[in-house]
Formats: C-alpha cells, structure tokens, sequence
C-alpha cells in the first residue's frame, strides 16, 4: 500500500495527480478523487479576495501523513493520497485533492470522504480569508464538525 | 540559562509576531510558565493564557506541564481551521 502525503506551495494540479494515481493500475476496481478548489465567497456571502493558509514546516505536511494512514487503515483501500495547498491561494484554484484506490469502489468513496471529513477539520492549517472588507481568521464550520461527527474516529 | 526560539501560528501570530528569540534565567522550565512568563512582560501575550492557545516542542504536541530544554523550539498556536 502507498500512502502519500505532501503539501505544495505553488500550484496543485489536480489533473496531472488523478492521471499520476490512475497510471499502471490494474488491480484496483475503482478510484475515488476529489478536488476541492478555494471559494470566491465567505461563509457569511462576503467576497473573498485572498486566501492564506499558514502552516508549520514540520506538524502541518505530518497532520496531512497522520489523516491519510487512518484513512488507509480504516478501509479496505490499496493507496491513498492526499496533496493540499498551503501560502497564497487565489479564488478557483485548486485547493486539496485527495484519491483512494480499492478492488470496490464502496471503499474507495467511503475511504476519500472519511478523509476530506478529516481533513476540513484537523488539518494543521490557519486560514485566514481577506477582502474589500478587511480579513478574518476562520475556523472549522459548524457543517464541517457535523461531517467529522459522523465518522466514530 | 534556558534559551528558546518560540513561534507563533494563527491569529496569536497577528499580535506576536512569527517568532521571538527568548532567555529565561532559570534551570528548569514548563510550557505553562513559558506562556506565564510572555504574559507577564508584554500585555499583549496574555492572549497566550487562553484556553485554546495549544503548544507544541520540537513539532510535538504537548501539555502545559511539559518541560523545554535550552534549544528546543516552542510553538504556540491558535485553534486550527483545518484544510
């Protein structure tokens, strides 16, 4: 199994990852990604300009390795991996992109949206959203602790 | 003499800085006098002593009874928002 884990600080494509995870993979039945890409609206419906995340150069990359083994370890998964943005991010670009592999794709779904619940809410991230009216620190929604609830661990 | 880098992450690092080269003229010291003692010599750190404001050493997450040796890196970090 491969469990793969990164942050970038410049560019993610999200294309070039999928084609990378689905190269040379003939044992698998099914492949579940997902790209989630930086909103042009806050939560309140105010414009967003510019969204930063601040990270840790050593816990944030290892938040990201620690919630994709629990994923790989929780379901009957042959990799996963889980890549996301950090520093400077503009409205549409992609943010985090995730994608597990498994001989049954019930797996694989459960397996990337385990991870994404994870993900919103324990990822070592501080983001913080700017705009024409000033800029706000923002945490974990109450939707997104709702989505972490459901999974027992 | 215990000398420390300690850093900031979160919206603690808008009124603190990233980070802050500190000495402490002591032998032994915790994490919860390190915040006590920022708190003490500038008004502003007394964000610090919240309860959400959580700590790590050398990148590991740690309590406020936690002891730092000379060298070690402190973060201090407000509550995280996640991907």
């Amino acid at each position: 199994m491969a469990v793969v884990a990164r942050l970038e600080l410049d560019w993610l494509d999200a294309g070039g990852e999928l084609a990378n995870f689905l190269a040379g993979r003939d044992a698998d039945g099914a492949v579940v990604s997902f790209t989630g890409l930086a909103r042009a609206r806050a939560a309140d419906g105010g414009k967003v300009e510019r969204l930063r995340l601040d990270w840790h150069p050593v816990m944030t990359e290892r938040s990201l390795a620690d919630l994709a083994e629990a994923a790989a370890a929780r379901f009957e998964v042959s990799d996963v991996t889980a890549i996301h943005r950090a520093g400077e991010i503009a409205p549409g670009e992609v943010i985090v992109f995730v994608a597990a592999a498994s001989p049954h794709r019930r797996q694989a779904f459960l397996a990337a949206d385990y991870l994404m619940d994870r993900l919103k809410t324990e990822a070592m991230f501080w983001k913080h959203e700017s705009g024409s009216d000033g800029g706000r620190w923002v945490e974990p929604t109450e939707q997104d602790r709702v989505d972490r609830a459901r999974w027992s661990d | 003499m215990i000398r420390l880098s300690i850093s900031f992450y979160g919206e603690i690092a808008d009124r603190l800085g990233r980070e802050r080269a500190m000495v402490f003229a002591v032998d032994d010291i915790t994490v919860g006098e390190i915040r006590a003692e920022l708190a003490r010599q500038d008004e502003a750190a007394a964000i610090l002593l919240g309860p959400q404001i959580r700590a790590a050493v050398d990148s590991r997450v740690v309590s406020d009874d936690a002891n730092v040796k000379s060298g070690q890196d402190v973060v201090f970090f407000s509550i995280v928002s996640g991907g």
